[in-house]
């Protein structure tokens, strides 16, 4: 009986070692004149390979999934692309009336969207600004107030850009009211999930500072956390501000308005010509625009 | 006013940091707290602008037993105390102006702090704080531009704005070179001398402690196990509250050792 359960103790200490040494492995410290180690340290195995071939498995795993083309028509993508930047004979006709759509059609609806897009931005990041101050730990301290604002919030990003629009249309009917509110619930969910992280980041040592001053936890937040998060949330604002423009293509398929709308007809028309015509001016504006977004995220950070 | 009365106070994690604490600092003591790390100095201060509650006995401020105040009665205790941190703790990207007058956010509302409404007399009290330290000259700068002791002075300076009656200082000088120390010190028994405010301080430098105190309180596990002038400071009672003898270069005083 005795030799029965030493036996077993044995056993279940040879599996531990395995796995022990699956895990970790020994690194000389020293060596005596016969290079024996005199001294060993254990150090944990790096699990690289082992991620490396788990994703690689996902990646090849994954093609089981996809649908291969059958057919890859580049030849047909260049007759679209040779359509697109010149007037066709059934629908713009001349040169004159294909840079008349680009500049009277086109670049205003390009405006009329950016303004939208202006607003909507600007009163989703004003809206999220509570929320996310009430979602910060450093903020509001206890875990009943930030824990429901974060799930919630969480519920919202979650919901895609275009079945938003889909649900504000369904609220506020078809137009650009809709557009405007779709882009405001997409903002202050970027805007929530950016800020609060980075509040939770900072440093509280001016919050406590301020606290032992007198100051109310919110009090403390805008004196010692705004001067810090100022940069942040205004580089934020712009960023999302850019990432709205490109998303706001999509809401036209939604009924809810911006230059999608022009595209979406011209395409179901098959115009070509007016699809370029529409798209010249609105990739230089995207473009130019990152390229101010850029210059002033590095001038405010 | 600040009375111990057999106070406890106890860490979530159940750990004792102060045991059974009674003591009495009157009115214009430079009071001293010496002691190991994680002696309970640290919280001793804190506890006494409720920075962290105690669990048992009593503890008064100024006539107040603070220990279930909260709320707007904390806030107006808060603002009667003064508190300079080991970091300094400034607002790093604001002016120190700005820094300063922070000092009276607890003398508004929070719509007048939401929009920095202050009166011409707190604005010029921030200013005339800032001189009477000899920074007025940097008081348009941000914060993050000054070397340690000027950031501690606009600490001290931010403090005097609240025209406290007790200035607690959580080691105040532990991250400053010794010449700055001295310095900053040198404000700190001014400030107690000419304003007739009482600072309550901890300090792992022996000697300043003794040069600087009018009291010194010594701590070991939570208790107070030495409370009296300085002069009656030996090396019996330092044995006593650092566990063995200091050796002389271990006071860490450094440069006012000589003065002496």
């Amino acid at each position: 009986m005795k030799n029965n359960v030493l036996k077993d103790e044995t056993k279940s200490n040879k599996i531990k070692d395995f796995f022990h040494k699956i895990f970790y492995r020994n690194v000389v410290v020293s060596v005596d004149e016969f290079n024996k180690p005199t001294k060993i340290i254990e150090k944990k195995r790096s699990k690289a390979l082992l991620f490396t071939l788990l994703i690689l498995l996902v990646f090849f795993g994954s093609f089981y999934f996809v649908d291969l083309p059958n057919r890859v028509a580049i030849d047909q993508f260049g007759i679209i692309f040779e359509q697109m930047f010149k007037p066709n004979p059934y629908s713009l006709k001349t040169w004159p009336r294909y840079w008349d759509y680009l500049f009277n059609s086109a670049v205003p609806a390009i405006g009329q969207t950016i303004e939208m897009v202006f607003i909507g931005t600007l009163f989703g990041t004003i809206l999220a600004i509570p929320l996310f101050m009430l979602a910060s730990k450093n903020i509001s301290k206890h875990s009943y107030i930030y824990m429901p604002v974060r799930v919630i919030m969480d519920i919202v990003r979650s919901i895609p850009t275009y079945v938003l629009a889909l649900m504000s249309v369904a609220f506020f009917g078809i137009g650009s009211t809709a557009g405007i509110m779709a882009i405001i619930i997409f903002t202050m969910g970027i805007m929530f999930k950016l800020m609060f992280e980075y509040l939770d980041t900072l440093d509280m040592n001016a919050f406590e500072a301020c606290l032992s001053c007198g100051a109310s936890r919110f009090e403390a937040a805008k004196i010692s956390l705004f001067p810090d998060a100022n940069p942040m949330l205004i580089s934020n604002f712009i960023y999302t501000f850019e990432i709205n423009v490109r998303a706001s293509v999509i809401l036209a398929w939604a009924n809810a308005g911006g230059i999608g709308s022009l595209l979406k007809t011209a395409m179901a028309a098959m115009q070509y010509d007016k699809v370029g015509a529409i798209l010249i001016p609105l990739f230089i504006v995207v473009f130019i625009l990152q390229l101010i977004s850029s210059f002033l995220r590095r001038k405010v950070l | 006013m600040i009375k111990f009365d057999h106070v406890d106070k106890i860490y979530p994690n159940g750990y004792k940091a102060l045991d059974d604490v009674s003591l009495t600092v009157n009115d214009g003591d430079f009071l001293c707290i010496i002691g190991l790390s994680g002696a309970g100095k640290s919280t001793l201060i804190r506890t006494i602008n409720k920075m962290h509650d105690i669990q048992h006995g009593q503890l008064i401020v100024n006539d107040v037993d603070i220990s279930k105040i909260k709320g707007k009665k904390l806030r107006e205790l808060r603002k009667n105390i003064g508190m300079i941190f080991q970091s300094f703790n400034l607002v790093k990207r604001s002016s120190v102006y700005k820094n300063v007058l922070s000092g009276r956010v607890g003398y508004h509302n929070t719509f007048e702090n939401l929009f920095n409404i202050y009166s011409k007399k707190e604005k010029m009290l921030a200013l005339q704080s800032l001189d009477k330290l000899g920074i007025l000259d940097k008081a348009f700068v941000r914060a993050d531009q000054l070397s340690g002791g000027q950031q501690q002075r606009v600490a001290l300076a931010r403090a005097l704005t609240q025209e406290p009656s007790i200035i607690l200082a959580d080691e105040p000088v532990a991250s400053l070179d010794p010449v700055t120390t001295l310095s900053v010190m040198d404000d700190f028994k001014r400030i107690n001398k000419d304003y007739h405010i009482t600072i309550v301080a901890n300090m792992h430098h022996v000697d300043l402690a003794l040069k600087y105190a009018t009291r010194v309180i010594g701590i070991k596990q939570g208790k107070i196990v030495f409370d009296g002038l300085p002069s009656e400071v030996n090396d019996d009672i330092l044995l006593n509250i650092y566990g063995r003898a200091l050796k002389h270069s271990e006071k860490l005083g450094d440069v006012d050792t000589n003065e002496k």
